[in-house]
């Protein structure tokens, strides 16, 4: 079985556009927003002041980076679609019926999917040090890893209770596409952070708590309260999905 | 053109959620966009204390004194101020040296008050005219099923000439789409939106021109088009393209020189000049005007001799 699922993901090519598309979107993006952040350059003529003016020497995250970061969190989040459509394929094809152990099965599912995900960050993480000379922390790595915990439970979920490929997709879809609006992939999370209601808005998505940990990480800026909040959001979020897909099993989830 | 216009209109109005769909869902966007596309050139400034220090022309956002290095890494050239009670600046951290952002603050008059930046319609403008660009797409795909169906065979053969047929269809859509047009820009004129250097009526007029260069080129398109996918194709994969690199998600100001020169090929990108600039960039729309009604009648032309 394992290997069926393995063929299955190379013989698809929605995998290999999906894994690299966030070095060509957050290339394009950076490109068309790299002018802005340098905006406000210093002035050649001295200012002066009588207060005391403290440089910052730490890191600046510019458009590349903000869109790096961005950009691989709402690709890891798109793997929900992949994950969705591969269980609601067996479903369709009569697969799920004839399968005794639906637990192990999903479990399965879940896995290959990770392990996907696994593969398409080492694969961005090393282009981005390569074309865009950003190396990341192990603590970024880390909360990169975390949010295919949330995609591929979505996806299987979705997957399990959808009725025909159109609504998945939709669903799917409207949910991600929303998280990565809200969650810097269509715009810098600078500019969202500093725009008025935005900044509050933002918050809805799960994503923007995850780029606020690895930009906090990459400005070498302690993560404080964030870790227990992205972490409790992860394990309330798992929590409910899985007492969902549950009943749903329990359910028979035919088509 | 006239029974056309009618029959294209009752079932465009009859149809469950268009009309609404046409008014509230670009509101929406405009609000959502203008949020979100917020490329201000106004500067944005932290402050740590009680009170913002009083400054014309920048942005201020209160901050906890650990976000201060978060601030300042994120948001380069950007500054942050420690006041006093009274708003009075006590420290500067600033990202870069001789910082001209201190100057603004330092030669500020302590009766300024806070300062308020209105939604630009630069921010939102890019997204409606994609919208327009490929709003004849409605009429494309009616006309690819209605050659499909035989529709388009039975207009031959009766007495209606088939361009007054298309063109009746045509107006129909234009129609419905310039009542939402008008709609948002009163939308535009009452949300208080800084409308630049163009005012309502320019802005309609370039609304207008976007539509019948859309409607020119999807009549080509569903003429030479089997498939009503590929309109939803066409409008995706070479429009959206088109009109990334041409202000859609960024201002073309701050894009990359390549980019820039890419912008030059579409469409968008002279609209949408026209539009922040006040003024309409009249050779290139003019021309693609021509082309437009050229495409239009070449497609009706291909349509008439299909059988």
């Amino acid at each position: 079985m394992l290997k069926k699922e393995i063929k299955g993901i190379i013989k698809n090519p929605a995998y290999f556009i999906i894994m690299c598309l966030p070095m060509l979107i957050a290339f394009i993006m950076s490109e068309g927003t790299k002018n802005y952040l340098s905006q406000h350059v210093q002035s050649i003529v001295a200012v002066t002041t009588t207060k005391e003016v403290i440089m910052h020497n730490g890191a600046l995250l510019n458009s590349k980076v903000q869109f790096a970061v961005s950009e691989l969190n709402f690709m890891l989040m798109m793997c929900a679609i992949l994950a969705g459509l591969s269980i609601f394929e067996e479903r369709k094809l009569h697969v799920w019926e004839r399968i005794v152990g639906k637990g192990n099965f999903i479990l399965l599912k879940f896995f290959i999917h990770y392990a996907f995900s696994i593969v398409m960050i080492t694969f961005n993480l090393i282009g981005f040090s390569i074309f865009f000379d950003i190396n990341f922390p192990i603590g970024s790595v880390c909360v990169f890893l975390s949010i295919p915990i949330i995609s591929v439970v979505l996806g299987l979920f979705v997957g399990l209770s959808s009725g025909n490929r159109a609504m998945l997709s939709n669903t799917i879809l409207t949910i991600v596409m929303l998280m990565g609006y809200f969650g810097g992939a269509l715009s810098l999370t600078s500019v969202l952070s500093n725009t008025k209601f935005m900044n509050v808005f933002m918050y809805l998505s799960p994503l923007t708590m995850a780029n606020r940990l690895i930009f906090k990480n990459l400005v070498h800026v302690n993560w404080g309260n964030d870790l227990w909040i992205w972490s409790l959001a992860i394990f309330v979020f798992v929590t409910i999905f899985v007492s969902l897909i549950g009943r749903r099993v329990k359910n028979g989830a035919s088509i | 053109m006239e029974q056309a216009f009618k029959f294209t209109f009752k079932i465009l109005r009859n149809t469950k959620g268009f009309i609404p769909s046409m008014i509230i869902m670009p509101v929406i966007m405009i609000l959502l966009v203008s949020m979100t596309l917020a490329y201000s050139d106004v500067p944005v400034v932290g402050y740590i204390g009680e009170k913002a220090p009083s400054a014309a022309n920048v942005k201020m956002l209160k901050l906890e004194a650990d976000e201060k290095d978060y601030f300042l890494g994120l948001s380069q050239g950007t500054l942050v101020v420690k006041t006093d009670k009274e708003g009075n600046p006590l420290q500067y951290y600033s990202t870069v040296s001789n910082n001209p952002l201190i100057e603004m603050i330092e030669n500020s008059n302590s009766t300024d008050e806070s300062f308020n930046e209105k939604p630009k319609l630069s921010y939102s403008v890019g997204i409606i005219l994609f919208k327009l660009l490929t709003a004849a797409g409605l009429l494309a795909t009616v006309l690819i099923s209605e050659k499909g169906n035989g529709i388009i065979l039975r207009v031959k053969n009766s007495k209606t000439k088939l361009s007054s047929y298309i063109l009746g269809k045509s107006l129909a859509i234009i129609f419905v789409y310039e009542v939402a047009n008008f709609l948002i820009l009163l939308f535009y004129k009452f949300a208080g939106f800084d409308l630049g250097k163009s005012n309502i009526f320019q802005i309609g007029v370039l609304f207008t021109i976007t539509l019948f260069i859309s409607t020119g080129l999807y009549i080509f398109l569903s003429a030479i088009m089997k498939n009503e996918g590929y309109i939803w194709t066409i409008s995706t994969g070479i429009i959206f393209p088109l009109g990334l690199f041409s202000g859609i998600l960024f201002p073309v100001e701050y894009m990359a020189d390549w980019m820039k020169l890419v912008a030059r090929i579409s469409p968008l990108y002279y609209l949408q000049n026209s539009v922040i600039n006040g003024k309409i960039d009249a050779v290139p729309i003019l021309l693609m005007c021509m082309i437009s009604t050229i495409l239009g009648v070449y497609g009706i032309r291909l349509l008439s001799k299909q059988r």
